[in-house]
């Protein structure tokens, strides 16, 4: 920076002095120029301050201009969450309130639903007794009838028996006859066990 | 001179710099606070029904099989809207098998198959609205996953008992062929052809015996499932008899 503002050495100044300008006059070669004498040696620090007051100048503009627009910057966002943080707070509100209305829903409910279940518990172990005792029932009428089967053929048998005998008179005394009459009479005693073993099983 | 394109660039930086600590106004409020709702408590898989009675229990039959001479009940479950499978000890010998569900509702069979590579019957029933079917198992259990079966033990209700897989062993029976599995489940005669399941209620066995020290024999699920493909393995069972003596058991 000082380089453009130094002094050109005596002997070119000399040199120029002495070189008169084209329809110029010359003057005398000792006398300085008039302006010469006001630029230094004062001049060149008058202008490095000089632009150091520009510079400055220029900063705090652009410092302030800055600080403007951050601040309006700021207070625009700073309105946006105020403005989005007292929405916030009344859904939060309303949330709240529904939240509350909710739970109280909730723990009705809930209180239904227990009461629900242990009604639901109940049907559904008597319905399994009422099938458990239908089962049962049905085994029964199932062995039952068969039982009643056999026992009709067994009076048919009994019945065959006596009627061979009753025909046969007193001829009925053919050993094949005795055995036939011995297989139904434990062929019915088989079914009258069958019964006592039933009985006693449901006692 | 330089000290003002120096002095910009700074400014330049700090204002760069600035910028990126400056707070930024709020997004854009949501239109809806309420979330998706999650799945409600009967969507969710085990949920029971409306009756009270969970898939499992519901999908499990009580089989009655009114014998040449005697009268006799096993358990069953239901596979498909036509296909129950039972024990092949439960309906040997039979003249009629009478079926009924959960609920005392009554299944009419139509056929009957059997196999002897395994004590597993099939029982062909009309088409009928059922509320559950059995889903079974891509794998045999593992020694030591649990197990639950549900059945009608001794021809009584419906029974849930738990247990855990003991492990391979071969069939003390002789009615399979290859292995079965032993576990600790207890069962009663009449819990033959029970369903046993495993923690996702998967079918993964089916209950044929019961051993001396109140362990409890399935046939595996691989083996249910070779069958169930290999329907050349099931013989039809012809449903008469001509004996006449009369006695009442359980399978």
């Amino acid at each position: 920076m000082t380089d453009a503002y130094d002094a050109p050495p005596a002997d070119e100044i000399a040199a120029e002095e002495t070189v008169p300008e084209p329809g110029r006059v010359a003057g005398p070669a000792t006398e300085p120029a008039a302006g010469s004498q006001s630029e230094s040696p004062a001049d060149p620090a008058r202008k490095r301050g000089h632009a150091w007051r520009v510079l400055a100048v220029t900063v705090l503009v652009v410092a302030l201009l800055a600080s403007s627009g951050l601040a309006a910057y700021l207070w625009l966002v700073s309105s946006r969450w105020i403005d989005q943080n007292e929405t916030l707070r009344s859904e939060a509100t309303d949330m709240g309130a529904e939240l509350a209305d909710a739970r109280e829903q909730v723990s009705s409910l809930e209180s239904e639903v227990e009461t629900l279940q242990t009604q639901l518990d109940t049907t559904s172990s008597r319905l399994s007794d009422v099938v458990n005792d239908e089962a049962h029932a049905g085994d029964d009428l199932q062995y039952l009838g068969d039982l009643i089967d056999a026992y009709a053929d067994c009076v048919d048998s009994y019945d065959e028996v006596l009627t061979d005998a009753l025909t046969s008179g007193y001829t009925y005394t053919n050993s094949n006859a005795r055995s036939v009459q011995a297989d139904v009479a434990d062929y019915c005693d088989s079914l009258a066990a069958a019964y006592e073993e039933y009985t006693a099983g449901g006692e | 001179m330089r000290l003002l394109p120096s002095l910009a660039l700074a400014a330049s930086a700090l204002l760069v710099t600035g910028c990126g600590v400056l707070p930024s106004g709020p997004s854009p409020m949501p239109s809806d606070w309420v979330p998706t709702a999650s799945a409600s408590p009967a969507a969710r898989a085990g949920a029971v029904s409306p009756d009270g009675f969970s898939a499992a229990q519901r999908m499990t039959v009580r089989l009655r099989n009114i014998g040449c001479g005697f009268i006799a009940t096993g358990t069953g479950f239901i596979y498909d809207s036509t296909t129950l499978i039972t024990n092949r000890h439960v309906i040997d010998n039979s003249r009629q098998i009478q079926v009924s569900t959960y609920n005392g509702t009554s299944l009419t069979t139509t056929a009957v198959s059997s196999t002897t590579v395994a004590d597993i019957a099939i029982v062909r029933i009309e088409e009928s609205v059922l509320s559950s079917a059995a889903t079974l198992a891509q794998e045999d259990p593992a020694e030591g996953d649990v197990i639950t079966i549900i059945g009608y033990p001794n021809g009584g209700e419906l029974t849930t008992v738990s247990g855990v897989v003991l492990g391979a062993t071969a069939d003390p029976l002789d009615s399979s062929v290859g292995q079965v599995l032993l576990t600790s489940a207890e069962v009663e005669p009449g819990s033959s052809g029970s369903p046993v399941l495993n923690e996702s209620g998967a079918v993964v066995g089916v209950v044929y015996a019961k051993t001396d020290d109140d362990r409890s024999l399935i046939v595996p699920v691989s083996t249910l499932r070779t069958l169930l493909d290999e329907t050349s393995l099931l013989v039809p069972e012809a449903l008469t008899c001509d004996t006449s003596t009369t006695h009442s058991s359980t399978s």
